[in-house]
Protein backbone atom coordinates (compact mmCIF):
# COMPACT_ATOMS: atom_id res chain seq x y z
CA UNK A 1 0.00 0.00 0.00
CA UNK A 2 2.70 2.09 0.87
CA UNK A 3 4.74 1.53 -2.18
CA UNK A 4 1.64 2.16 -4.10
CA UNK A 5 1.77 5.52 -2.73
CA UNK A 6 4.86 6.49 -2.86
CA UNK A 7 5.10 5.37 -6.60
CA UNK A 8 1.60 7.91 -7.53
CA UNK A 9 3.46 10.97 -5.40
CA UNK A 10 6.54 10.20 -7.45
CA UNK A 11 4.15 9.96 -10.59
CA UNK A 12 3.21 12.97 -9.97
CA UNK A 13 6.06 14.67 -9.03
CA UNK A 14 7.34 13.53 -12.47
CA UNK A 15 4.44 14.49 -14.58
CA UNK A 16 4.36 18.38 -13.40
CA UNK A 17 8.74 18.33 -13.97
CA UNK A 18 8.06 17.36 -17.59
CA UNK A 19 4.77 20.00 -17.92
CA UNK A 20 7.31 22.60 -16.71
CA UNK A 21 10.28 21.50 -19.20
CA UNK A 22 8.41 21.66 -21.82
CA UNK A 23 5.75 24.67 -20.86
CA UNK A 24 9.70 26.66 -20.27
CA UNK A 25 11.06 25.84 -23.37
CA UNK A 26 8.66 27.05 -25.63
CA UNK A 27 8.36 30.09 -23.78
CA UNK A 28 12.21 31.04 -24.25
CA UNK A 29 11.56 30.91 -28.12
CA UNK A 30 8.54 33.05 -27.28
CA UNK A 31 10.25 35.12 -25.39
CA UNK A 32 13.10 35.56 -27.54
CA UNK A 33 10.97 36.66 -30.29
CA UNK A 34 8.68 39.00 -27.89
CA UNK A 35 12.26 40.47 -27.14
CA UNK A 36 13.17 40.68 -30.30
CA UNK A 37 9.64 42.26 -31.76
CA UNK A 38 9.69 44.92 -28.54
CA UNK A 39 13.28 46.15 -29.74
CA UNK A 40 12.45 46.41 -33.74
CA UNK A 41 8.95 48.00 -32.59
CA UNK A 42 11.81 50.85 -31.20
CA UNK A 43 14.31 51.05 -33.94
CA UNK A 44 10.97 51.15 -36.04
CA UNK A 45 9.57 54.34 -34.66
CA UNK A 46 12.83 56.06 -33.94
CA UNK A 47 13.42 55.52 -38.53
CA UNK A 48 11.08 54.28 -40.40
CA UNK A 49 7.53 55.24 -38.71
CA UNK A 50 8.15 59.44 -40.44
CA UNK A 51 7.23 58.38 -43.42
CA UNK A 52 5.62 54.80 -43.43
CA UNK A 53 3.63 55.41 -40.30
CA UNK A 54 3.44 54.15 -36.62
CA UNK A 55 0.77 51.73 -37.75
CA UNK A 56 2.58 51.32 -40.99
CA UNK A 57 -0.33 52.55 -42.70
CA UNK A 58 2.39 54.67 -44.98
CA UNK A 59 1.37 58.34 -46.57
CA UNK A 60 -1.41 58.29 -49.92
CA UNK A 61 0.75 57.55 -52.76
CA UNK A 62 3.78 58.68 -51.66
CA UNK A 63 4.71 56.39 -49.09
CA UNK A 64 3.52 52.69 -49.12
CA UNK A 65 2.18 50.86 -46.33
CA UNK A 66 3.47 48.21 -44.79
CA UNK A 67 0.05 46.73 -42.88
CA UNK A 68 -2.64 45.43 -44.85
CA UNK A 69 -0.12 44.53 -47.86
CA UNK A 70 1.39 40.73 -48.45
CA UNK A 71 4.78 42.33 -49.49
CA UNK A 72 6.40 41.77 -46.44
CA UNK A 73 5.95 38.05 -45.69
CA UNK A 74 6.46 37.49 -49.47
CA UNK A 75 9.55 39.27 -49.94
CA UNK A 76 11.49 38.91 -46.69
CA UNK A 77 15.07 38.14 -48.48
CA UNK A 78 14.66 41.39 -50.10
CA UNK A 79 13.79 43.64 -47.16
CA UNK A 80 17.44 44.15 -45.87
CA UNK A 81 18.69 45.54 -49.39
CA UNK A 82 15.90 48.05 -49.29
CA UNK A 83 16.31 48.94 -45.80
CA UNK A 84 20.58 49.01 -45.94
CA UNK A 85 20.71 50.62 -49.81
CA UNK A 86 17.66 52.37 -50.18
CA UNK A 87 15.36 51.83 -53.20
CA UNK A 88 14.61 53.91 -56.06
CA UNK A 89 12.41 53.12 -58.76
CA UNK A 90 8.70 52.34 -59.17
CA UNK A 91 7.34 49.59 -56.70
CA UNK A 92 3.73 48.11 -56.76
CA UNK A 93 2.29 47.55 -53.10
CA UNK A 94 -1.25 47.11 -52.75
CA UNK A 95 -2.43 47.87 -56.06
CA UNK A 96 -0.74 51.31 -56.34
CA UNK A 97 2.77 52.53 -57.87
CA UNK A 98 4.99 54.30 -55.56
CA UNK A 99 8.26 55.93 -57.58
CA UNK A 100 9.50 57.98 -54.28
CA UNK A 101 13.10 56.90 -53.68
CA UNK A 102 13.32 55.48 -50.00
CA UNK A 103 16.70 57.06 -48.50
CA UNK A 104 19.47 54.68 -46.79
CA UNK A 105 18.65 53.58 -43.33
CA UNK A 106 21.85 53.25 -41.29
CA UNK A 107 21.77 50.41 -39.25
CA UNK A 108 23.67 47.18 -37.95
CA UNK A 109 22.44 43.85 -39.28
CA UNK A 110 20.97 42.80 -35.80
CA UNK A 111 18.97 45.87 -35.85
CA UNK A 112 18.00 45.63 -39.72
CA UNK A 113 16.99 41.83 -38.49
CA UNK A 114 14.90 43.47 -35.38
CA UNK A 115 13.18 45.63 -37.55
CA UNK A 116 12.33 42.89 -39.95
CA UNK A 117 11.63 40.34 -36.92
CA UNK A 118 9.15 43.70 -36.04
CA UNK A 119 6.99 44.17 -39.48
CA UNK A 120 6.64 40.77 -39.99
CA UNK A 121 4.99 39.92 -36.96
CA UNK A 122 2.79 43.20 -36.92
CA UNK A 123 -0.60 44.46 -38.16
CA UNK A 124 -2.03 40.67 -39.08
CA UNK A 125 1.34 39.11 -40.08
CA UNK A 126 3.14 36.56 -37.71
CA UNK A 127 5.82 34.79 -38.44
CA UNK A 128 9.36 33.61 -37.57
CA UNK A 129 12.14 35.77 -35.80
CA UNK A 130 14.47 37.19 -38.55
CA UNK A 131 18.06 36.58 -37.40
CA UNK A 132 21.28 38.29 -38.22
CA UNK A 133 22.83 35.75 -40.13
CA UNK A 134 19.70 35.67 -42.53
CA UNK A 135 20.15 39.48 -42.73
CA UNK A 136 24.10 39.02 -43.84
CA UNK A 137 23.33 36.32 -46.55
CA UNK A 138 20.40 38.58 -47.99
CA UNK A 139 22.73 41.36 -48.18
CA UNK A 140 25.58 39.50 -50.54
CA UNK A 141 22.56 38.80 -53.08
CA UNK A 142 21.19 42.68 -53.23
CA UNK A 143 20.82 43.64 -56.92
CA UNK A 144 21.80 46.86 -58.07
CA UNK B 1 -28.11 93.96 -2.16
CA UNK B 2 -25.94 91.42 -1.50
CA UNK B 3 -27.23 89.17 -3.78
CA UNK B 4 -27.48 91.35 -6.36
CA UNK B 5 -24.14 92.42 -6.09
CA UNK B 6 -23.10 88.83 -6.47
CA UNK B 7 -25.32 88.20 -9.69
CA UNK B 8 -24.23 91.34 -10.97
CA UNK B 9 -20.32 90.25 -10.97
CA UNK B 10 -21.39 86.64 -12.19
CA UNK B 11 -22.59 88.32 -15.00
CA UNK B 12 -19.23 90.97 -15.58
CA UNK B 13 -17.39 87.60 -15.24
CA UNK B 14 -19.48 85.43 -18.07
CA UNK B 15 -19.53 88.74 -20.29
CA UNK B 16 -15.42 89.38 -19.83
CA UNK B 17 -15.28 85.64 -20.62
CA UNK B 18 -17.53 85.32 -24.18
CA UNK B 19 -15.15 88.41 -25.08
CA UNK B 20 -13.56 87.28 -28.17
CA UNK B 21 -9.85 85.94 -27.66
CA UNK B 22 -7.16 87.34 -29.88
CA UNK B 23 -3.68 85.58 -31.63
CA UNK B 24 -0.71 87.84 -30.27
CA UNK B 25 0.99 89.53 -32.94
CA UNK B 26 4.53 88.27 -33.49
CA UNK B 27 7.96 89.78 -33.84
CA UNK B 28 8.48 93.73 -33.85
CA UNK B 29 4.64 95.96 -34.22
CA UNK B 30 5.92 96.68 -38.15
CA UNK B 31 7.25 93.02 -39.17
CA UNK B 32 5.86 91.29 -41.83
CA UNK B 33 6.40 88.87 -44.49
CA UNK B 34 8.18 90.84 -47.52
CA UNK B 35 7.44 90.74 -51.12
CA UNK B 36 8.34 87.27 -52.69
CA UNK B 37 7.98 86.23 -55.82
CA UNK B 38 8.22 82.49 -56.80
CA UNK B 39 7.22 79.31 -58.83
CA UNK B 40 4.76 77.10 -57.95
CA UNK B 41 4.13 73.01 -58.75
CA UNK B 42 2.16 73.92 -62.00
CA UNK B 43 4.71 76.45 -63.43
CA UNK B 44 2.90 79.51 -62.26
CA UNK B 45 4.23 82.90 -61.00
CA UNK B 46 3.52 83.14 -57.24
CA UNK B 47 3.78 86.45 -54.86
CA UNK B 48 1.95 88.15 -51.79
CA UNK B 49 -0.64 89.42 -54.15
CA UNK B 50 -2.14 85.54 -54.38
CA UNK B 51 -2.48 86.23 -50.37
CA UNK B 52 -4.45 89.11 -51.03
CA UNK B 53 -7.52 89.07 -48.53
CA UNK B 54 -6.43 85.05 -47.50
CA UNK B 55 -4.54 84.30 -44.08
CA UNK B 56 -2.05 81.17 -44.83
CA UNK B 57 0.25 78.44 -43.10
CA UNK B 58 3.59 78.27 -44.61
CA UNK B 59 6.18 76.04 -44.18
CA UNK B 60 9.56 74.87 -45.16
CA UNK B 61 10.75 71.55 -46.21
CA UNK B 62 12.58 69.35 -49.05
CA UNK B 63 10.84 66.22 -50.68
CA UNK B 64 13.55 64.05 -50.38
CA UNK B 65 14.01 64.94 -46.21
CA UNK B 66 13.80 61.68 -44.41
CA UNK B 67 12.87 62.63 -41.53
CA UNK B 68 10.35 66.00 -40.11
CA UNK B 69 9.25 66.53 -43.30
CA UNK B 70 7.16 63.58 -43.89
CA UNK B 71 5.74 64.31 -40.32
CA UNK B 72 4.72 68.19 -41.21
CA UNK B 73 2.98 66.58 -44.10
CA UNK B 74 1.08 64.31 -43.10
CA UNK B 75 -0.17 67.32 -40.12
CA UNK B 76 -0.76 69.82 -43.15
CA UNK B 77 -2.68 67.55 -44.57
CA UNK B 78 -4.86 67.04 -41.33
CA UNK B 79 -5.21 70.88 -41.25
CA UNK B 80 -6.14 71.12 -45.53
CA UNK B 81 -9.05 68.19 -44.24
CA UNK B 82 -10.43 70.52 -41.72
CA UNK B 83 -10.31 74.33 -43.86
CA UNK B 84 -10.98 72.26 -47.37
CA UNK B 85 -14.04 74.54 -48.62
CA UNK B 86 -12.41 77.38 -46.96
CA UNK B 87 -11.29 80.32 -49.18
CA UNK B 88 -10.04 82.57 -46.84
CA UNK B 89 -7.42 80.48 -46.02
CA UNK B 90 -4.57 78.96 -48.11
CA UNK B 91 -1.43 77.17 -47.41
CA UNK B 92 2.17 77.32 -48.70
CA UNK B 93 5.13 75.02 -48.60
CA UNK B 94 8.37 75.99 -49.61
CA UNK B 95 11.26 74.14 -51.11
CA UNK B 96 14.66 74.55 -49.57
CA UNK B 97 16.14 72.49 -52.27
CA UNK B 98 15.70 74.55 -55.37
CA UNK B 99 18.28 72.31 -57.11
CA UNK B 100 16.39 69.21 -56.49
CA UNK B 101 12.96 70.11 -55.83
CA UNK B 102 12.20 71.48 -59.51
CA UNK B 103 8.39 72.24 -60.57
CA UNK B 104 7.30 68.80 -61.89
CA UNK B 105 9.44 67.12 -58.70
CA UNK B 106 7.08 69.71 -56.61
CA UNK B 107 3.92 68.51 -58.53
CA UNK B 108 4.42 64.75 -58.17
CA UNK B 109 5.18 64.92 -54.47
CA UNK B 110 1.74 67.23 -54.33
CA UNK B 111 -0.25 64.81 -55.95
CA UNK B 112 1.22 61.76 -54.29
CA UNK B 113 0.94 62.82 -50.77
CA UNK B 114 -2.74 63.64 -51.53
CA UNK B 115 -2.34 67.46 -51.26
CA UNK B 116 -5.53 69.92 -52.70
CA UNK B 117 -3.30 72.00 -54.89
CA UNK B 118 -5.39 74.45 -55.37
CA UNK B 119 -5.62 75.58 -51.77
CA UNK B 120 -1.92 74.30 -51.02
CA UNK B 121 0.85 75.59 -53.14
CA UNK B 122 4.06 74.02 -53.45
CA UNK B 123 6.68 76.81 -54.32
CA UNK B 124 10.54 76.67 -55.68
CA UNK B 125 12.84 79.85 -56.66
CA UNK B 126 15.74 81.50 -56.23
CA UNK B 127 17.70 79.52 -52.76
CA UNK B 128 18.93 82.91 -51.46
CA UNK B 129 15.29 84.11 -51.51
CA UNK B 130 14.01 81.26 -49.62
CA UNK B 131 16.49 81.11 -47.19
CA UNK B 132 16.29 84.97 -46.53
CA UNK B 133 12.46 84.99 -46.28
CA UNK B 134 12.45 81.40 -44.34
CA UNK B 135 15.09 82.95 -41.81
CA UNK B 136 14.38 86.48 -41.58
CA UNK B 137 10.44 86.75 -41.76
CA UNK B 138 9.15 83.26 -40.93
CA UNK B 139 11.59 82.73 -38.53
CA UNK B 140 11.58 79.13 -39.59
CA UNK B 141 15.39 78.02 -39.42
CA UNK B 142 16.42 76.86 -42.54
CA UNK B 143 20.12 75.92 -43.17
CA UNK B 144 22.27 73.74 -45.66
CA UNK B 145 24.04 71.27 -43.11
CA UNK B 146 26.04 67.98 -44.21
CA UNK B 147 26.16 66.27 -41.16
CA UNK B 148 22.02 65.72 -41.01
CA UNK B 149 20.32 63.00 -43.06
CA UNK B 150 19.13 64.93 -45.97
CA UNK B 151 21.61 67.82 -45.88
CA UNK B 152 19.38 70.50 -44.73
CA UNK B 153 19.03 71.66 -41.45
CA UNK B 154 15.37 73.01 -40.61
CA UNK B 155 12.80 73.54 -38.20
CA UNK B 156 9.11 71.88 -38.77
CA UNK B 157 7.51 74.99 -38.22
CA UNK B 158 4.18 76.18 -38.99
CA UNK B 159 3.45 79.64 -39.35
CA UNK B 160 0.46 81.38 -39.88
CA UNK B 161 0.18 84.46 -41.31
CA UNK B 162 -2.42 87.20 -41.57
CA UNK B 163 -4.10 89.17 -44.27
CA UNK B 164 -1.75 92.09 -43.36
CA UNK B 165 0.97 89.66 -43.77
CA UNK B 166 1.97 89.64 -40.04
CA UNK B 167 2.98 86.76 -38.35
CA UNK B 168 0.36 85.43 -35.82
CA UNK B 169 1.45 81.91 -34.61
CA UNK B 170 4.30 79.72 -35.03
CA UNK B 171 3.76 75.78 -34.66
CA UNK B 172 5.73 73.13 -34.43
CA UNK B 173 4.51 71.06 -36.79
CA UNK B 174 5.62 67.57 -35.51
CA UNK B 175 4.29 67.93 -32.44
CA UNK B 176 0.21 66.90 -32.62
CA UNK B 177 -0.43 69.06 -29.84
CA UNK B 178 0.75 72.12 -31.29
CA UNK B 179 -1.15 71.63 -34.44
CA UNK B 180 -4.51 70.40 -32.42
CA UNK B 181 -3.72 74.24 -31.26
CA UNK B 182 -2.95 75.72 -34.78
CA UNK B 183 -6.28 74.35 -35.96
CA UNK B 184 -8.10 76.25 -32.60
CA UNK B 185 -6.10 79.40 -33.62
CA UNK B 186 -7.30 79.61 -37.33
CA UNK B 187 -11.11 80.32 -37.08
CA UNK B 188 -10.34 82.70 -33.73
CA UNK B 189 -8.41 84.69 -36.46
CA UNK B 190 -10.58 84.32 -39.33
CA UNK B 191 -13.04 85.66 -37.12
CA UNK B 192 -10.95 88.72 -36.45
CA UNK B 193 -11.79 89.63 -40.12
CA UNK B 194 -15.52 89.56 -39.69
Amino acid sequence: MIVLKKFKIFFILLTILLVLFFVSCSDQKDIKKQQNITTGMMLYRNNCANCHGKDGEGLNKAYPPLAGTDYILKNKNFLPCIIKNGLNGKINISNTTYDMPMPPVSLTDIEIAQIITYISNEWGNNTEITNRDEVIESLKNCKN
Amino acid sequence: MKFTGFYFSCLLVLFLSCESKKLPVLGSPDHHIRHFAFINQDGKNITEKNFEHKIYVADFFFTTCPTICPIMKKQMLRIQKQFRDNENILFLSHTIDPDHDSVSVLKDYAERIGADTKQWMFVTGSKDEIYKIANEDYNAVVKKDGKTSGGFAHSGALILVDKDKKVRGIYDGTKEDQVNQLIKDIPILLNEYN
